[in-house]
């Protein structure tokens, strides 16, 4: 038994000093791309906003090379997966709506 | 292992990440208001499909008296036993 807590022990001591070093470089790198925007760059945010209606407005959105145009389509997809994200953690399920009474999971044969 | 400097966090135009916590932020509490929408209408339709099953239930009792009797009578003509 004293041997399995020392192999234990031992084993998480080890895990932890792997991986401290590389969660914290993750963590700080995370921290930089995808946290939020912070009060400052909301402003920015804004004039980017104003700057795609004006490009609307003016046609200009036609200038656009195609690779610009898909690296668009590309990022409007990700941030609608992102609502689909969002909309799983609220349903609290992957799949569908799991209502209590109005789901019925098992293989019917 | 020699460790290799790693690169500089690139910059994220804020506007990207503004969207992606707003689409996040918004499913969230989209997904919970829709849930509870769903469920409460399903409390009514709850009640409603109980009732079907209510007489499902009986219907199903009356046809199954009716296939035993007939059941024991076959049973009896092959057993040749007669029925009171």
């Amino acid at each position: 038994m004293a041997k399995v807590v020392a192999y234990f022990t031992r084993r998480t001591n080890q895990l932890v000093q792997f991986s401290g070093p590389r969660l914290a470089t993750a963590w700080k790198y995370s921290k930089a791309e995808l946290g939020p925007p912070s009060l400052k760059d909301l402003g920015e945010v804004q004039n980017s906003i104003s700057s795609i209606v004006t490009s609307y407005k003016t046609g200009a959105y036609r200038k656009l090379t195609v690779r610009e145009a898909w690296l668009n389509t590309l990022v409007t997809a990700e941030v609608f997966c992102w609502f689909i994200a969002g909309e799983c953690i609220g349903k609290g399920s992957i799949i569908g709506y799991n209502i209590p009474g109005a789901v019925n999971w098992d293989m019917h044969f | 292992m020699p460790a290799t400097p790693l690169p500089a966090a690139r910059q994220i135009s804020p506007l990207i990440r503004f969207a992606r916590w707003t689409a996040l932020l918004s499913g969230v509490v989209y997904g919970v208001t829709r849930y509870n929408y769903l469920a409460k209408r399903e409390v009514g339709i709850q009640k409603h499909e109980n009732e079907i099953r209510e007489q499902y239930k009986k219907k199903k009792a009356v046809q199954d008296e009716i296939n035993m009797k007939a059941e024991m009578e076959a049973l009896g003509k092959e057993a040749g036993v007669v029925p009171k």
